[in-house]
Parts: C-alpha cells; structure tokens; sequence
C-alpha cells in the first residue's frame, strides 16, 4: 500500500489506471506509453520505481492530515532587508494574495532567502500550510538550522531521502522535490528554490510533483539567479510575473571572469602534468590568506590534479560519491585547509567568505552559461571582502563563457541604472 | 530515446553493417555491461571461482546421490547485486530484458537441446507482494518449452538463512500432480542466482525420483 497526504477528503484510488485506452500513474502523472511495463499480475510504472512500485493491482491511500496551529509566528529578530529586497518581497506577498505565480530573478548572492520570509509568515498566520522545496539535498541541509534560527514557534519539518522528520506533521516543509511525491493536495504556497538545478530542470516528472502537491489554487514562488530558456520565454511573452534584482546585498557589483587560455589542459592533466599557467596561478594565491575553490569537470580529472597538486599546496578533492563530503566541505569552511577541488556539486548553495575561484576546462560540456554564472557567484559573497580573482582556465571560447561574461556584465550596467 | 535500463542514461547506438539488416536494441549501457564478468572455468560442476576440479558444495551435493550440472551466466559482484535488487526487491521485471540476447548467444554456445524448462517457483503471498515470478520470467527468455509443475509450499526468505539451514533437506517444494510422466525427459531448472545450490537441488531431488533422464540448471547469477 502506498501512503499519500492530502488536505481533502480521505480516499483510496488505484495507482495506474487506464485513461483513453493509455496508462496513467496516479503517483507521478506518467503517461509516456514506453515507461510502463507489464508483469504477471498487471501493469507498473518505471518512472516512479524508486518511491515503491506503482501498479494496476496497487491502491493509493490517501490519508487526510489535520494540522495544529499556535497563536501568532514572528521572526526571532529583525532582519535588515536592502531597498530592492524590500520591494522584491512587497511583490510575494503580493502575489501570494492574488494566488499568481511568480518569479524572482535575483544574481548569486542577492539573499533569495530572505525575500520570502515575509510571505512564509503572512501565509502562516492565515493558518496555511508552506512548502519551501529545492531539487538539492545540500540545500535544505543548509537551510533548516537557517530557518529553525529565524523563526519563532514554527515547526519545521525537514524532508529528504532517509531524514528522520519523515511522516511529521508541521507548519512549514523544507523539502526536496523529490519528497513532494508523497503530498496530494497539502500546500497552499509552494516556494521553489533553484529552479534550473539539476534534477529538476527538464525532469517532466519533478514538475508534476509539485503540481500535485499544491491544492489547485495555490501560488508558486520560482527563486533563481540564472533562468532557464523556457522561463525567458514566457518571461518576454509577459506569462510569468517576475521581478529581477540586478546587485548583490552588499551593492558591489559581481566580479567579471578572466579567461586565461591554456593549451591541451585534459591531456595534459591525464598525463600527470599540470599547465604551467594553472600552476603559476595557483602557486601565486598560495602565499595569500584567501581560499581557493578549483572547478574540475569529471571526478577522474578532480583525482589526478589532487595527486599533482598534493606535493606543492594544502588542497582536499570532493564529489558527489564521497561519504565524508559533508565533513570536508566543512572543515574547508573552517579553514582547516586553502584549496578545495571540486566538480559541480558545490555550484549551487555554498557561502564561503573570501574566496577565489578558477574553472580548469571550462570548454566541457557541462560548463554552459548557466553553470559558469553560478560558479562566479560563489566568489566575493560576504560584505568585508567584495572583490576577488576568478579565472576561467580554458582551450578556447565557448558559446557558454561568451554569454556568461555577457550575462555577468549585463546585470552590473543595470545594477548602475538602479542607483 | 533509447535509456539504459539501470541508470537511465541515454544509449547511443552505435551503426554497424548489421544495424540495417537485423532490428537491434540495447538495454543496457556500455558503462554497466562493463561491471558483468562471465562465468569462466571454476568447478567443473557449478562454475564457482576455485583452484580445485570440483569445489566443496558440489562434493557433498554429489554424496547425496544427486546427478547435477549448473550452467552461469555470470559472477555476483556488487553491480550483479545491484541488478537482482532492482528486479526483486523493487519489482522491475523488465531488466531481465537487458540479457535477451546474451542468453540466446549462451544457449547456442552451449548446445542445450530438447529440455524442458522448470521456473523455480515462487510463493503466493510473495507473487501477490512482487507482482511476477522472476524465474519463470527468465525461462520466458529461453528458447524451450515451460514446464510449471512446481509449488512452494512455505514463504520462507532463502537469503535470510545460514548456509547449514540452507543445505539441509526440509521439504519446501512440491509437485502439482503427482501422476505426472517425466520419464525420459531432459530438464533444465531455471532461477536467478545459483548460492549454495540449496534450492536448485532440492528440486532437482524430487525430479530425479520421477525418473527423469537429466537434470541440469540455468542460473543468471553465480556466487
């Protein structure tokens, strides 16, 4: 038996059912033909394998949750918003009482976070349910001891693969996208965070979670610093509603990237051999007190360079199939070490004060603009240290650092124009 | 688009002379048929990895009287572990399509033929709990007939016993009908993994008393 929660009336129905002579997945609104399969006793569904299997001799229970509410939510302290935040949050709530959706497009660094807490707390005290939802496990690891610092009497329950807070009831959900497929109809005002990360960008699937989850009228609130083509389009079209804050909080603009041009990097990192131009660069940020985060694009590259590197510099390599990332990560935040080598899973979410970043083979294929415009966002973040150094190590230019630099500058002319 | 059907990553079929002649469709991908090693050598009995003709097991099976060949297809590593979690435990029965082809080309190789095919059965309750019986599944993908004589008459977990439980001979499967002739027949018992050959035998035990002329074993998976 598979379990949803839902705020109407409890009920039981069939998981995949037959639609126009076409299968249909109840769970995660699957209807491509090719995904479905047909075993002893019936038909399944392969999209939604993971969450438990889904078929014609399988029911959905959903169960109605009744919540509990307290008197009146206040945040614990005031939090200082800039002119354009204040604006940019005047906007949610706005949106949040017409029941339209609407985007916030804000460069890397511009405090998305803090925008929304005025509509949580407007939504919260009309006694609703909130959904603050990301495709990022990192993310919401970051964010929940954020918010249980922020706010007064809420209850916050935190949900990602194997979290302990599964099944609880509260005020405010600080998901992942993937756990909304356990929610039918719950929330009135989804708050969607990244919304060109990985797995939910041009998932199909991702999306009609959270359409599922939201009760039919509910607004969504989209948070992003580099929009997808999809939204620019219906940005442009005048489809969406949306607001764009060009500067960062602390008003300095964001740092435009340099490229340096070097020759066969991958070949020559493949044969134990670092670009003397990389090395020169690195050798020179040895000697000051910033730290440095080095973009690989594949772990094998990430390996050999650390092997390279270990004789001459302080450096740690993390990826995404480390068990100790979460440690790493951690004591680099720390200061334990200067030099971090990553590959792309640290392009989104993570506030490190003064810093200096280089992308080795920026030509890959997984650096394209909106990539490149993330990882930029991760330097010069905090008010005592605005500027720093970014390099972009490549073989030659790209279509993607082309727009990126492009993107960058764009947003600095109109952060002028705003002033 | 062509996804592989462990890890979802698009296929790119690559275009040979044979593409246009023969409708070909991989579903697996390059980077997971990587971690498939094949069953080389080993006993002469079962294939288990061993410096010996015959290993351990395989002596005390032959002491009890029982007359046994077991055909692998491959090792049990940690992917093949990944694999049978997929089909068993999560239910996806069309990963067993990835060793289509692969069998056929096995069954040529080894030159099996005229058997007849018993699918290790399976438990009600379980059937009800998985939706299919992953061996017959798999019999469905050899070319001979299906012989589903067979029933299981406890829901006990084999992977959850001692290797002592599991080699003695308590009675778990039973004949349908018990009149049936197989006498003079050649049969091939077919499971998904080939452990300690507990269960294999066990069956093989009830066919040998029915006078059949050979037993013989097909597992995907051999530990």
């Amino acid at each position: 038996m598979l379990v949803e929660y839902t705020k109407d009336v409890e009920n039981c129905v069939i998981a995949v059912i037959k639609k126009n002579n076409r299968f249909f997945c109840q769970r995660c609104g699957n209807i491509d033909q090719e995904s479905f399969f047909k075993d002893q006793l019936g038909v399944y569904c392969r999209n939604c394998l993971i969450f438990g299997k889904s078929s014609t001799y399988r029911k959905i229970c959903r169960k109605q949750v009744i919540d509990e509410y307290n008197d009146e939510y206040c945040l614990k302290k005031v939090i200082y918003l800039s002119k354009l935040q204040k604006i940019a949050s005047y906007k949610c709530v706005d949106a949040y009482k017409k029941k339209k959706d609407l985007l916030i497009y804000a460069v890397c660094g511009a405090g998305k976070t803090e925008i929304v807490y005025e509509v949580i707390l407007k939504a919260l005290n009309d006694k609703k349910i909130v959904c603050f939802a990301t495709p990022r496990k990192d993310v919401v690891l970051e964010l929940v001891p954020r918010f249980k610092r922020d706010f007064f009497q809420v209850k916050i329950v935190a949900l990602y693969g194997n979290s302990p807070d599964k099944g609880k009831i509260g005020n405010l959900y600080v998901t992942t996208t993937h756990q909304l497929i356990n929610y039918y109809h719950y929330f009135d005002l989804i708050i969607l965070d990244e919304v060109d990360a990985f797995p939910y960008y041009n998932n199909k699937m991702l999306e009609g979670f959270i359409k599922k989850a939201k009760k039919k009228e509910a607004p969504v609130i989209l948070l992003t610093a580099t929009p997808t083509k999809k939204l620019r389009y219906m940005m442009n079209k005048k489809l969406l509603d949306y607001f764009i804050i060009p500067y960062r909080y602390h008003r300095y603009p964001i740092p435009i990237p340099r490229v340096i041009l070097t020759y066969q990097t991958m070949k020559k990192i493949n044969k134990n051999k670092c670009p003397p131009k990389i090395f020169e660069w690195l050798m020179k940020k040895k000697s000051s007190d910033k730290r440095i985060f080095i973009f690989v694009p594949n772990i094998s590259c990430g390996m050999q360079l650390e092997q390279i590197l270990k004789p001459h510099i302080n450096c740690q390599f993390v990826h995404a199939e480390m068990k100790e990332r979460k440690r790493i990560i951690n004591d680099f935040r720390q200061n334990k070490f200067q030099f971090i080598i990553t590959t792309t899973i640290l392009e989104r979410g993570v506030t490190v004060s003064n810093v200096d970043v280089c992308i080795i083979g920026c030509d890959d294929d997984i650096y394209d603009e909106r990539a490149i415009v993330q990882i930029v966002g991760r330097a010069g973040r905090d008010k005592k240290y605005p500027t720093s150094d970014v390099v972009l190590f490549t073989d030659y230019y790209t279509l993607g650092i082309k727009n990126a630099i492009k993107e960058i500058k764009k947003m600095n002319t109109k952060r002028l124009e705003n002033e | 688009m062509n996804r592989c059907l462990h890890c979802g990553v698009p296929i790119r079929q690559v275009m040979k002379f044979s593409t246009f002649f023969v409708l070909q469709r991989d579903f697996l991908c390059g980077d997971c048929l990587k971690h498939l090693v094949p069953v080389v050598g080993g006993c002469c009995r079962c294939g288990k990895k061993t410096n010996d003709v015959i290993c351990e097991d395989c002596l005390y099976w032959k002491s009890r009287g029982i007359k046994l060949t077991n055909y692998s297809m491959y090792y049990y590593n940690h992917f093949a572990r990944a694999l049978i979690n997929q089909i068993k435990f999560m239910g996806d029965v069309k990963l067993l399509l990835a060793f289509k082809n692969k069998i056929h080309r096995f069954v040529k190789q080894k030159n099996f033929n005229q058997v007849s095919l018993v699918p290790v059965p399976l438990h009600q309750d379980r059937l009800l709990e998985r939706g299919f019986n992953q061996s017959l599944y798999l019999a469905k993908l050899l070319p001979f007939q299906i012989l589903d004589i067979m029933v299981k008459l406890n829901n006990e977990k084999q992977s959850k016993k001692s290797k002592m439980e599991r080699m003695k001979f308590d009675v778990q499967y039973k004949l349908k009908n018990n009149a049936i002739n197989l006498s003079n027949q050649k049969i091939m018992i077919v499971d998904d993994i080939y452990t300690t050959g507990a269960t294999v035998h066990k069956i093989a035990k009830i066919l040998v008393d029915k006078n059949v002329k050979e037993v013989i074993s097909f597992t995907l998976f051999r530990s």
